[in-house]
């Protein structure tokens, strides 16, 4: 029985060394990058493009509405917030910094309700996105929405 | 309680300080590289992202995270029927008044599913002008030493289907009774809760639903139907909450940090009155309190912060059951099976005041 037990450990120890040695270093590289949060995303609802940019010269990245499915409202009035400033262009992400591959640090603004969330944002993939709004630093209390990469046709 | 006080609220404030100091004033800033000119009319999905609807309607009363308040009924007197050979009497109530807290954690939130996860905790204590003695109604006495007490734990499940449609489920088991903690209620004599609403969110702000409910609201269990209803006008200065027909506000959105509410609510529950060891020398020992109130009211709601609210609320509370039962069962409209015994309770002013952090 003592003779199996070691006959079992060496093997499953030859198996982990050979699965490390295997992995080339751009497969232990894998995970996002920094500048992979740039580009165009869509949140949930569908009814709005966000572009997600870095900031020049400082490694932060910041996001602005650039499309909205319904721009005006009922008066045929560009669409407001509650603070009354219009949403088009509005930079409602504010100031992720890429940390352990997720994008952290930042804020999250709801031109709906007008309220400003702590939020992180984590890559699933290379076109999901995972964005948490929270209302406490460590994300306790919060809402998860998932955003998709949009392209040209 | 106080202790409890002292410890969650300068946690609740210091972490919610931060957010609530932000602005969304736009400093200019510059992107680095160049920008692109897109047309974004012509853009589409990298992959497929299923659109689900959320569950707040905008300009809605705050969703309450944590809760502690304080409920106060003025004077108001209690005559309950013959029980055990003891005849009816009334009896003069200085004030009834207990603390209630309440915890909601959202455990899973992802625009795909919500799951939220509560404990809740309720006490009323009667403060009687005439002490009660041994010779008084069991009922009586239970009231004036122990009070009545509920505690409990709620799962909240909202799955929307798709951007319209949703399920709404909320399932609930509570310790309802006279116990203290010294004194703790066994048990068995959990009661369970439950209600599920199939809805439709029409906008950003309406959202209805309708379903069926098992509830004690009325003081025994019963099945009911619900309506659900959550508006807010077009100009967002008022809006209707309901969930008929346990409550319904009229809400008036005086500014950003100040609602004013007002409507009714049912608040009802079955309560075991203990009489292990024959304390009271009656020959039934699963009697249960079957109480329900209509509260009618008014609520002031005023943000401290965007997460801080304070709520304010002063109304009139109508005894709408008081009556004992032997044992728990369903006790369905019209049902007449006879009670125990049949309790008057005079209807008095009350107000309630909490303090809640809120999910805005």
């Amino acid at each position: 029985m003592r003779s199996l037990g070691k006959i079992a450990i060496t093997a499953l120890t030859v198996i982990l060394y050979s699965t490390a040695v295997a992995e080339s270093p751009a497969e232990l590289n894998k995970g996002p990058k920094p500048n992979d949060l740039v580009g165009l995303w869509m949140p949930s609802e569908g009814t709005s493009y966000i572009k997600i940019f870095k900031e020049k010269g400082v490694e932060r990245y910041h996001g602005r509405v650039v499309w909205l499915k319904e721009p005006l409202d009922e008066q045929g009035n560009p669409k407001k917030d509650p603070e009354g400033k219009e949403i088009m262009n509005m930079l409602n992400l504010r100031n992720f910094v890429f940390e352990d591959g997720e994008w952290v640090d930042g804020t999250i603004y709801d031109p709906k309700s007008g309220n400003t969330y702590y939020c992180t944002i984590e890559m699933k993939g290379n076109n999901k996105l995972e964005v948490r709004g929270s209302l406490d630093p460590f994300g306790l209390v919060g809402r998860t929405d998932t955003w998709v990469r949009m392209k040209t046709k | 309680m106080k202790y409890l006080l002292n410890l969650t609220l300068p946690f609740i404030f210091l972490i919610s300080l931060p957010v609530n100091g932000l602005s969304q004033d736009d400093p200019p800033i510059e992107e680095e590289g160049e920008e692109d000119v897109v047309d974004y009319s012509s853009l589409v999905q990298t992959e497929k992202n299923k659109a689900f609807c959320s569950s707040k309607i905008l300009a809605q009363r705050p969703t309450k995270l944590a809760s502690l308040g304080y409920d106060f009924q003025a004077p108001h007197s209690i005559t309950p029927g013959e029980l055990g050979g003891v005849a009816s009497k009334q009896h003069n109530i200085a004030n009834s008044h207990g603390v209630g807290a309440a915890l909601n954690y959202p455990v899973f939130s992802k625009n795909y599913l919500l799951v939220n996860l509560g404990v809740t905790y309720a006490e009323t204590r009667y403060s009687f002008v005439s002490p009660t003695t041994a010779n008084d109604n069991a009922v009586v006495q239970a009231l004036d030493n122990k009070g009545l007490r509920t505690m409990g734990a709620v799962a909240t499940i909202f799955k929307p289907l798709n951007i319209k449609h949703y399920l709404l489920f909320q399932g609930g088991v509570s310790l309802n009774g006279d116990y203290t903690f010294s004194n703790f209620q066994s048990l068995n004599y959990l009661r369970y809760t439950a209600a599920l609403i199939y809805g439709i969110k029409a906008n950003d702000r309406k959202m209805w639903g309708f379903g069926l409910s098992r509830t004690y609201l009325g003081g025994a269990l019963n099945y009911v139907p619900i309506y659900y209803m959550m508006y807010t006008a077009k100009s967002k200065k008022w809006g209707l909450e309901m969930l008929l027909p346990a409550r319904l506000d009229y809400r008036r959105n005086i500014n950003d940090k100040n609602l004013l509410l007002v409507g009714y609510e049912v608040q009802g529950n079955t309560f075991r009155i203990n009489n292990d060891g024959d304390i009271y020398n009656l020959p039934f020992n699963e009697m249960e309190m079957r109480r329900a109130e209509l509260r009618f009211r008014a609520t002031w709601e005023h943000a401290f912060t965007p997460q801080i609210w304070l709520s304010l609320q002063a109304g009139y509370r109508y005894n709408y059951s008081f009556k004992l039962d032997n044992g728990d069962f369903y006790r369905p409209f019209f049902d007449n099976t006879p009670y125990l015994m049949e309790t008057e309770l005079t209807n008095p002013a009350y107000f309630n005041i909490s303090i809640n952090w809120v999910s805005p």
